[in-house]
């Protein structure tokens, strides 16, 4: 039994200590927002925050997460949208969208840390995230609007 | 162990071979509707549906039924803007993606499908039709109810007015629904427009993506549901042995079962063999089939192909005679009296498409019903293989499309819901089936590798005067081996037979023989060389290897005779007002010709695919021969009437990585009979920092919508490789460019 915060909640959860903690939020908690796409760490469309840092939650394994801090997208706008949700609202940057969550876990924490990040410091901070779509202009847009509208 | 399920294949035979369709890939498919009509728009209570398209409810919420795949190309809301336009209503808009039904099947197409560029061209008129019949209706409902003659209503904002009377769309749904409509609506003039061609219309699922609320199939859980992983064997192979036991034996897992066809499945539809592991949760499930450490076996041929072996039979394609594609003026004789000759041989690699979301579906078997949700391109192929592999009327199936995240022609192929279906009959429960990366990446159904050599004859003048391509790969519509199931389900069409009869695959020649290019002797031909690596098509299918092949050799062509690259295509399209008019107006929006910054170079393609000319000039520099660093691209495109400006654009966007991905990145090899990248770490994609500044401009045109997802990114790969020459001297001729040390900065 693994006891672990998500999104605010306390969760116990009953799974196998090597289950992923991508896994555990997606079959056991049905926190679908966070998606699977390698699973080695490569596309970062499985980003989550944990205690405050960012993490590919496909390499976290739950064992790992006793009393962990987790916040996936479904908590990211807790008390209505996060400036970059809206932003990326405003830029029309989703296409297909399963990136999305990813992309705006990374650019979140990275605003938290940079409110005004220059163009290079939005390719250092989102280099782990792929958007296969291609939006990157439109991404890179919406961060410097919700950098400017904070 | 649960039984085995021994699910024997049947080959789709041609229900009709009466030609219907339209001209999807550019030529008439037969219909294959539905046999029957779904309930639209199942999940709303309350309120009314108006017609096929469209749901009212009592509150004045509109549900779009929208008939296109939303895959990420924006045709939920570019479809949305065509009816709302007719429609009069409110512009928000609940899109739902409703199947099985006559009216969501693909008027150019023929099937309820995705694909080809076809969903804004296809459903222009049916849709602004649709709509002007939705608003006629509840005109017509609200002058019954107000007992005044239609003429003396009118609708705006989803609102019926009449003198001082007022009725929402909410409040007439019902008596609208039972109006009849007018067969041919009058449709507003473009000067009417208020929603198509403007901008500030954004997308309709925007929020739902932000908040990840949208639901993908992947996403989906029912009652009762357990995960499945899966385990395909390598090209032609069959399963030698599995550990049930052994897979049993972690925590969750329920049963292991043989899926697919029985035999080494390397022909036409048959799904290849494959061991399913279920389990409670799908990490226990994919644990399982680790454990069950499945053993396949390939016959030797195929065990020892690898890309040296295939890149050899390529070239000895070519050698071939080969099939005539296109043969205008006097070919043999041209060349014979040239007096310069110039020819070039051209490799593209087998490229997977890698939507970020795996391939995955849901399927819940209940004995006397089938319900499916799938991220798909093709739901009404789904509906077929349902009915083949359940024996279930097609009205006791129905087939959920969800959002779909990512497609790019990979989806058009549906054989994860099959794997998905076999496992519910076999489990006797719903099952989930996911695809791991690797599995996913392994089996993937690839755009063909292919090479080409290319031939031109110059007279004493140095005029060209002969032009000879020939391609040598595998047919997606000819290939005995694993390929599009398409080729099936039209089997017997006039489609069909006429490459069967010509020897030249529609796709492998697609983009070579319809170039604008005014030679006056042309010689088009193709070998058909097969390997048992899968094949579908490719965002820009046939393009995107004939563009490269046909752009990079104009460019050695002009360097040769010592003509400018521009000036060269703009002489041979002399003829051809829309292509001319967009290969001019991209040069001379980048400054052809003007100076550029020390040790920069411009590169041009021009292509014409989908009725969409496009012409890319990029501006690059090479550090240390190695380091590309592109400064900017310059394109330029006549794709008709641009409905969704703001999405035109994200596909432009889009097209950019594209380009950059199959320039620099994207390319399969293959070892030992499998595929050698399965991942994103050997098979990477272009990353935020490597994304290039580009400006789009578009031709000003009254015509019709033609294609805009297709053509996005095919012209790219020659330009960069152009500007790449131009800027060092040094020739490219295959690619991806990282097999030639070169990278993006």
């Amino acid at each position: 039994m693994i006891t672990l915060t998500v999104n605010g909640q306390s969760h116990t959860v009953d799974v196998d200590p090597d289950t992923p903690l991508l896994w555990v939020l997606r079959d056991t908690l049905g926190l679908t927002g966070t998606k699977y796409g390698c699973g080695i760490s490569e596309c970062g469309i499985c980003s989550v925050h944990m205690n405050g840092e960012l993490i590919n939650s496909c390499q976290k394994s739950i064992g790992k997460c006793s009393g962990a801090d987790v916040v996936t997208i479904e908590g990211l706008g807790a008390n209505g949208l996060h400036p970059i949700q809206q932003a990326f609202i405003d830029e029309n940057v989703s296409q297909c969208g399963i990136c999305i969550p990813g992309q705006l876990m990374a650019a979140a924490h990275m605003l938290n840390s940079n409110p005004e990040p220059t163009d290079h410091e939005i390719d250092v901070a989102m280099k782990n995230n792929y958007c296969r779509c291609g939006a990157y202009t439109r991404i890179r847009a919406a961060i410097h609007a919700a950098a400017s509208s904070a | 162990m649960t039984e085995i399920t021994k699910i024997t294949r049947r080959t789709f035979m041609a229900t009709s071979a009466a030609a219907g369709g339209g001209i999807v890939f550019g030529l008439p498919f037969p219909k294959m509707g539905p046999k029957f009509a779904q309930a639209a728009f199942k999940d709303l209570t309350g309120g009314a549906e108006i017609n096929a398209y469209v749901h009212v409810a009592s509150d004045n919420t509109i549900t779009f039924g929208c008939p296109a795949t939303e895959m990420g190309q924006g045709s939920g809301t570019s479809l949305w803007m065509m009816f709302a336009e007719e429609f009069e209503c409110k512009w928000d808009a609940v899109l739902d993606f409703p199947t099985g039904r006559p009216e969501y099947v693909q008027p150019l197409i023929g099937l309820q499908l995705t694909g080809g560029s076809t969903a804004t061209p296809g459903f222009w008129g049916v849709l602004r039709k649709a709509g002007a019949q939705a608003r006629h209706m509840m005109i017509q409902a609200a002058a019954t109810r107000w007992g005044v003659d239609a003429s003396q209503c009118s609708a705006s904002d989803s609102m019926v007015t009449s003198g001082d009377k007022k009725a929402t769309y909410g409040e007439l749904a019902a008596a609208a629904a039972g109006q009849t409509p007018p067969e041919e609506p009058t449709l507003k003039t473009p000067a009417e427009w208020k929603i198509i061609g403007k901008p500030g219309f954004d997308r309709l699922d925007s929020l739902l993506k932000v908040t990840g609320e949208c639901q993908y199939s992947s996403d989906i859980s029912v009652p009762g549901m357990v995960h499945a992983a899966i385990r395909m064997v390598p090209f032609g192979g069959k399963i030698l042995s599995y550990d049930t036991a052994a897979a049993k034996r972690v925590k969750g897992v329920r049963d292991v079962i043989v899926v697919g066809a029985e035999a080494p499945a390397i022909f036409l539809d048959n799904n290849v063999p494959a061991v399913i592991v279920t389990a409670d949760s799908y990490w226990q499930a994919e644990k399982g089939a680790k454990a069950a450490n499945v053993q396949f076996g390939q016959p030797k041929e195929f065990a020892e192909l690898d890309s040296d072996k295939i890149s050899s039979a390529l070239h000895a394609g070519l050698a071939a005679e080969g099939s005539q594609a296109r043969a205008d003026g006097d070919y043999p004789a041209a060349i014979g009296s040239a007096s310069d000759t110039l020819s070039a041989t051209y490799e593209v690699p087998y490229m997977s498409h890698s939507p970020l979301e795996t391939m995955n579906a849901l399927a819940d078997f209940r004995g006397d019903s089938l319900e499916c949700w799938i991220s798909t391109q093709d739901p009404g192929a789904g509906y077929i293989v349902a009915e083949m592999i359940t024996g279930l009327p097609q009205d006791q199936i129905y087939i959920h499309q969800t959002y779909t995240g990512g497609g790019f022609g990979r989806r058009v192929e549906v054989e994860y819901l099959e794997y998905a279906i076999e496992a519910s009959m076999a489990v006797k429960a719903p099952v989930k089936l996911t695809y791991s990366r690797e599995e996913d990446m392994a089996n993937h159904f690839h755009r063909p590798t292919y090479a080409a050599k290319m031939t031109a004859g110059i007279d004493s003048s140095g005029e060209v005067t002969a032009w000879q391509h020939h391609i040598s790969g595998p047919g997606i519509w000819l290939s005995p081996m694993r390929s599009s199931r398409l080729k099936n389900l039209f089997a017997g069409s006039d489609f069909i037979n006429g490459q069967i009869e010509s020897g030249v695959d529609f796709h492998s020649a697609q983009g070579a023989k319809d170039i604008g290019y005014n030679f006056a002797n042309i010689d088009v031909r193709y070998t058909q060389v097969d390997f048992p690596v899968p094949i579908v098509f490719l965002r820009g299918v046939g393009n995107t290897q004939n563009a490269f092949f046909i752009e990079s050799f104009m460019d050695e062509l002009a360097d040769h005779i010592g003509q400018d690259p521009f000036e060269l295509r703009q002489k041979l399209l002399a003829d051809e007002p829309r292509m001319l008019a967009t290969l001019e107006l991209a040069a001379e929006k980048a400054n052809w010709g003007g100076s550029l910054p020390k040790g920069h170079a411009h590169g041009i393609a021009f292509h014409n695919s989908f009725d969409s000319p496009w012409c890319d000039v990029v501006e690059l520099s090479v550090r240390g021969g190695k380091r590309v660093n592109i400064h900017k691209i310059t394109r330029a495109v006549d794709c008709g009437l641009v409905v969704n400006p703001d999405q035109f654009d994200a596909q432009v966007q889009a097209g950019v990585v594209w380009g950059l991905a199959h320039t620099f990145l994207t390319g399969h090899t293959v070892k030992a009979g499998e595929l050698a990248q399965k991942n994103f770490d050997t098979y990477k994609l272009p990353r935020i920092s490597q994304m290039a500044e580009y400006e789009v401009h578009t031709v000003p045109t009254k015509n019709d919508p033609t294609g805009i997802g297709e053509p996005v990114f095919h012209t790219m790969a020659p330009a960069i490789t152009n500007a790449i020459f131009a800027a060092t001297g040094k020739r490219i001729r295959s690619l991806p460019l990282n097999r030639h040390g070169m990278s993006l900065a």
